[in-house]
């Protein structure tokens, strides 16, 4: 049985025919965000084409993104180092939907990139692209343009976009793409 | 090595949200586009409310008798805001509550006799700016 609670309930006609009296307001919440002292200097990095990481020394562990603490030993960390922005596929899917959860026909495919020169390997998250997705019924798998199936451990390597389009925003690299020629 | 700039997002949250006054506000508030003052008396305590409640805030009963208060009141407290209104808690009379609006001069103070000057009932929305502004009674 539906629940009914006492009240007045009320349509969006009821708002457009003026039975009843409301107030309409909406209040300025713009915001800024600030990245903090490591992230900025990882956005900066990726408007030079540079994937910048951390070292903690206490550790010894790379880390990329970079963080101003340790979150393994809670160490204050310093040691920024550049990385190249060349990795391997961590993991990946292949997604039909987009940000806002619409059915899409062209798929992406959400990767985690492991960074070279990571210990132990570490990165983010971007999109994989120059890639074929094929469907064989209810499998679907992913090929480089040279016809090689793409797995976890896969090389890639992150497309940037051109200088005068960068903005310091992790959109700076397009994509990241196969390496041509390179093995595991 | 890279830059240190800090680097930040704007962003912005859109919100847009509609009030409804409840029933007993709007009585209030339709009470106001008629150029009248609408209260609610607890049958419990008393206690007569402006604007109309629909719930005693001090028996907590529920109230269903509203009155028709009438035009009539005494300044408690007045002031002026950095922008330039005078702004005062005013008791109707036969209330036990007081309501906030702006009063038209400097003469106005506490203990002074006001009425509410309506706009014209062509202007008026159903909303505490139906009225003017409070002044004296002469």
């Amino acid at each position: 049985m539906e629940k009914t609670f006492r009240g007045t309930y009320l349509s969006s006609e009821d708002f457009k025919s003026g039975k009843v009296l409301f107030e309409e307001n909406s209040p300025d919440m713009r915001y800024r965000w600030s990245a903090g002292i490591a992230i900025s200097r990882f956005l900066n990095g990726l408007k030079e084409g540079k994937i910048i990481g951390i070292h903690c020394r206490v550790c010894d562990r790379i880390v990329t993104p970079p963080r101003a603490f340790c979150e393994v030993c809670m160490s204050p960390i310093h040691d920024y180092v550049e990385l190249k922005p060349v990795g391997t596929v961590n993991t990946f899917t292949v997604c039909y939907i987009d940000r806002d959860a619409n059915r899409i026909t062209e798929p992406t495919i959400p990767v985690v990139v492991n960074i070279e020169g990571t210990r132990p390997p570490a990165g983010f998250l971007h999109l994989l692209g120059e890639v074929d997705v094929v469907k064989k019924g209810r499998e679907v798998k992913v090929f480089a343009r040279d016809g090689s199936e793409i797995t976890m451990g896969t090389p890639i390597e992150a497309v940037f976009r051109p200088e005068k389009e960068r903005k310091g925003d992790i959109t700076d690299i397009l994509y990241f793409r196969p390496r041509k020629g390179v093995r595991r | 090595m890279s830059g240190d700039d800090p680097v930040f997002v704007d962003g912005e949250i859109r919100l847009t949200f509609r009030y409804t006054h409840g029933i007993a506000g709007e009585r209030f508030a339709l009470g106001l586009k008629n150029g009248k003052f609408i209260g609610s008396r607890c049958s419990a305590c008393g206690r007569v409310f402006l604007p109309a409640k629909q719930f005693c805030e001090v028996c907590f009963k529920e109230i269903n008798e509203f009155v028709d208060i009438p035009n009539r009141g005494t300044v408690y407290a007045r002031t002026s805001t950095p922008g330039g209104d005078l702004i005062a808690a005013i008791e109707m009379e036969g209330t036990d509550t007081l309501i906030y609006h702006r009063v038209k001069s400097e003469e106005i103070d506490t203990g002074s006799c006001v009425k509410a000057v309506f706009k014209p009932p062509k202007e008026r929305k159903g909303s505490i700016t139906d009225i003017e502004y409070f002044d004296l009674i002469k």
